[in-house]
């Protein structure tokens, strides 16, 4: 994507000029979107996006540059003016060492690029997803079906010799239903998506996922407000884990942790979760949505074991950050693209199985929240506070499942609610979200099995 | 550099019947600071632009950020095959233009003669006088300024040649205070493209007294409770909804304002305008992406919905004039209808005057997760906050881990004043403190 030569050079000089470390990321993404309303093709569009980050470092000091002009001038000028906002300068100048390129094992297999697929097949996916959704119900008033394609090819190259290319395709749906009744309206939704081609769409159960997006809608219309108050709450499995994706992954990365910012900071061997809780994060799953071969600093991808029954292990760090920590990287420096300067990032990270059934916990519990479908939610890494809002929920009285409840957004704090997980189920999957953090929105999964909070606070509107 | 004209004529001879190009050109400053060094810096000169063109009727959309001649076949054929799928049938149009567009001011010089030594320096002075305030300030936790200056371009084949040269700077900081394990931030923005106004010792004051007064915080029992939302809480949520005025919600039925143009819908105490051409405004532009002139206007008056936000193509839907709000939030995009820069008009009561009229109740200052928390449809909403009570016309004590819940839509008629303290806070959507009649708090 860059001429060899011009790489070196830029590197070359970044050194010269007082850097310890310089790096440079070259990207060409293409992407596709296409998105139906209730049966019609309402959007198409397709681009193309490229551009060059250069990354200088110095010690502890990092400066970023990035531009659309590939050309030499540009980039040496880029790299001068990075290299005069060091505060200290490196004299040991030996030069960048000669490029190796590195041998990507390649472990997500793309049967069909967003350039092989005819547009008829993609209309024949969205059709079906919206007709789907229409037929299910009556009070069903309208569809949203989106179909996500991107295909990143990235060049990541640095001073210690580095030299890696990749090539990402992300493909994803988006199915919105909404149900109407006078002046109510309600929203189901599911958003399946992976590190693939558009096999991917093709082989999933489209019915399933316009029924069931239709089905969340019309109960919630038909749902009452949620309760408020402290009360035990069961989550399911699937995208349910974006809690501890928020409430503890943040907290786990080297950007909060290596500035003592994470209350997870210095506390590796500690017990900070119930015995119950192992968390991973595992950037290698075949055609996983949060999967790479190489990370966006070029290094492999690992599965990092954070919490292993309640006991704090590890952290997830890029390059930086292990230089803060005196840790080597775990293969965990992303960026959304060429305008970041990449950090430590989740990949696929999940709540491993434990011993329990869903219906045991539900069972077992007497009154409380059952969460099926959660929401978006945020966390302020500083203090561990989060809030979240289920798409999906409903009372559960006397061990069973009662009537559904809308609204019920569930807040807390991540260090003290891992510690109130008192029943883990065997049912783990997995599910896609967009994370944003700051080196821009990537894509990362979530994952759990079931599993109960004792104690947690929901907001409700009754 | 791409050659518009030769673009325009390829597109032609491939049947684009006409044709837009908006292109975008900015160069962007940031830089962070922690524990007296810069932990961040980053710069970037950046262009990209958008193709679209009308084929048998369709609007096809294209963008790159490779803008150059050996683009233009690709812009061509992606235009002709986007616009070869769409099934809508609403009317497209490229502008032939409004006679007259004003002249806004939205650069300033002096912004691009301060160095960045002198950024860094004032985020440095922050972070020292932060920590030296209040040994409970454990640190400053996020630490940021940005600017940056853009060129817009719009031109079309119809020969339309607009352009909006403009700058803007900020900063972002958050502090953290911790006493005993109890841990809580506040943050706050400067937005000014007057580097004057950036004075590290009154913001650093600000903060630091905004991130004490939360230690100690409780939990209150929950129940219904009359609330006082402050400017920038108000702002959010008018923000997060104001996709409810926009005439292409209205049209796909996912606006619960649809058929009440001219009713009173909200509390006669609420006036919303939009202005584009407010002085210093976020949102402030001359023309919106499709080149059409902006103007200002009342969407709400006196509780009243006088007007939706309209585009080219939903005008001609709903059989009226554009209102200039069909922008575009960047070249990656179509246009999508927003609000300019629209605001609650303030009212008589200061602040002061608020708290003591409503004399008790919890009065709130951050709420979060309004991505999740709130149906932008239905306007119900159920969102962590914190804040404070509000006792015998006084500002009390600190409460945290709440939620608020009730529905936008059912708070716009229970409005019992609004404060005289607008302000917009970082974006283009502005509010003075509002107080309601009762919303849902759950606590303890």
């Amino acid at each position: 994507m860059l001429n060899q030569l011009l790489i070196q050079d830029v590197l070359d000089e970044g050194i010269a000029q007082g850097a310890d470390f310089a790096e440079i990321f070259v990207e060409q993404s293409e992407s596709r979107t296409l998105s139906m309303i209730s049966s019609k093709i309402d959007n198409a569009n397709r681009g193309l996006d490229f551009g060059i980050g250069i990354r200088l470092i110095n010690g502890l000091q990092s400066v970023y540059g990035y531009t659309n002009d590939p050309g030499r001038d540009s980039l040496l000028k880029t790299v001068r003016t990075l290299a005069a906002a060091l505060t200290s300068k490196s004299t040991s100048f030996e030069g960048a060492m000669d490029l190796r390129r590195k041998n990507i094992t390649n472990s997500h297999l793309i049967k069909q690029d967003l350039n092989d697929v005819a547009p008829s097949r993609r209309l024949e996916v969205l059709r079906k997803l919206s007709e789907g959704v229409k037929n299910y119900h009556e009070s069903i008033s309208q569809s949203s079906i989106n179909l996500l394609e991107k295909k990143q090819n990235i060049l990541v190259a640095n001073s210690e010799g580095v030299l890696a290319e990749d090539s990402r395709n992300y493909t994803r749906l988006y199915v919105t239903a909404v149900a109407s009744k006078g002046n109510e309206m309600q929203t189901g939704s599911h958003g399946p998506g992976a590190h693939a081609g558009f096999e991917y769409v093709e082989g999933l159960d489209l019915d399933f996922y316009a029924n069931d997006a239709a089905r969340m809608a019309v109960t919630m219309l038909n749902a009452g407000y949620a309760p408020s108050g402290q009360m035990p709450v069961v989550i399911d499995n699937g995208f349910g884990g974006v809690i501890f994706h928020e409430a503890c992954g943040h907290g786990l990365e080297a950007t909060a942790v290596a500035k003592n910012l994470s209350v997870f900071a210095g506390r590796v061997g500690e017990k900070v979760a119930s015995d119950g809780v192992t968390l991973i994060d595992d950037g290698t799953i075949p055609n996983g949505w949060g999967s790479l071969n190489i990370d966006d600093e070029g290094n492999a991808t690992k599965k990092n074991t954070l919490i292993e029954n309640g006991i704090l292990k590890g952290y997830l760090i890029d390059k930086l950050g292990g230089r803060r920590m005196g840790q080597e990287s775990t293969g965990s420096g992303r960026r959304q693209n060429y305008r970041f300067a990449p950090t430590s990032r989740m990949t696929n990270t999940f709540i491993a199985n434990g011993p329990h059934t869903r219906e045991e916990i539900i069972a077992d519990t007497e009154y409380g929240i059952y969460a099926r479908y959660m929401g978006g939610g945020s966390v302020n890494t500083a203090t561990g506070d989060f809030n979240f809002a289920t798409n999906e929920a409903y009372i559960i009285r006397n061990g069973k499942i009662a009537e559904p409840v809308r609204g019920a957004t569930l807040i807390g704090n991540g260090p003290d609610i891992i510690q109130k997980i008192d029943k883990v189920a065997n049912n783990l999957s997995r599910g896609q979200g967009m994370c944003g953090s700051v080196s821009g929105s990537i894509p990362a999964d979530v994952g759990q099995p079931a599993l109960r909070v004792t104690d947690i606070t929901v907001g409700g509107n009754n | 550099m791409l050659d518009f004209n030769r673009l325009f004529e390829a597109g032609k001879r491939a049947g684009l019947l006409d044709m837009e190009v908006y292109f975008v050109e900015d160069e962007n400053f940031s830089c962070k600071v922690f524990e007296g060094e810069v932990d961040s810096y980053a710069v970037s000169a950046t262009r990209g632009l958008s193709f679209r063109g009308i084929y048998n009727g369709k609007m096809g959309y294209t963008y790159t950020e490779k803008a150059d001649d050996s683009s233009i076949p690709f812009l061509v054929e992606s235009a002709v095959e986007n616009a070869r799928l769409i099934e809508k049938d609403d009317v497209q149009e490229i502008y032939g233009g409004d006679s007259h567009y004003e002249t806004l001011e939205l650069y300033d010089a002096r912004l691009e003669a301060v160095e960045a030594a002198s950024k860094i320096d004032f985020l440095k002075q922050v972070e020292e006088i932060a920590k030296s305030l209040d040994d409970r300030i454990k640190s400053v936790n996020y630490n940021a300024f940005a600017n940056g200056v853009s060129n817009v371009r719009l031109v079309n084949s119809k020969g339309l040649d607009l352009s909006q040269k403009a700058n803007y700077a900020y900063t972002y900081v958050s502090v953290l205070a911790s006493v005993g394990g109890e841990n809580k931030t506040a943050g706050g923005f400067i937005v000014s493209q007057d580097f004057s106004k950036y004075d590290p010792k009154e913001f650093a004051a600000r903060l630091v007294g905004k991130a004490v007064a939360k230690l100690g915080s409780t939990k209150p029992k929950s129940a219904m409770y009359p609330v006082l939302l402050h400017n920038l809480v108000a702002g959010d949520l008018l923000e997060a909804m104001s996709g409810s005025f926009s005439a292409e919600s209205v049209k796909k039925d996912l606006s619960r304002l649809k058929d009440r143009l001219g009713e009173t819908i909200a509390s006669t105490a609420l006036t919303i305008m939009d202005d584009p051409h407010l002085d210093g405004g976020m949102g402030s532009a001359a023309f919106d992406g499709e080149g059409v002139a902006t103007f200002s206007k009342y969407i709400i008056y006196e509780g009243k919905l006088l007007t939706y936000l309209h585009s080219l193509s939903t005008a001609k839907h709903f059989g009226v004039k554009s209102t200039g709000n069909g922008f575009r939030s960047g070249f990656k995009g179509p246009v999508s209808i927003g609000p300019s820069n629209m605001y609650v008009l303030p009212g008589e009561k200061s602040f002061d005057e608020l708290v003591r009229a409503m004399g008790n109740g919890i009065f709130i200052t951050d709420i979060q997760g309004l991505h999740a928390g709130l149906n932008g449809i239905s306007g119900d909403f159920s969102l962590s906050a914190n804040g404070f009570l509000v006792e015998d016309g006084k500002v009390g004590k600190p409460v945290h881990e709440i939620t608020i819940a009730g529905n936008f839509f059912d708070m716009l008629g229970d409005i019992q004043a609004i404060g005289s303290d607008l302000d917009f806070g970082a974006s283009s959507v502005g509010s003075p403190s509002i107080w309601v009649g009762g919303l849902s708090v759950a606590g303890e």
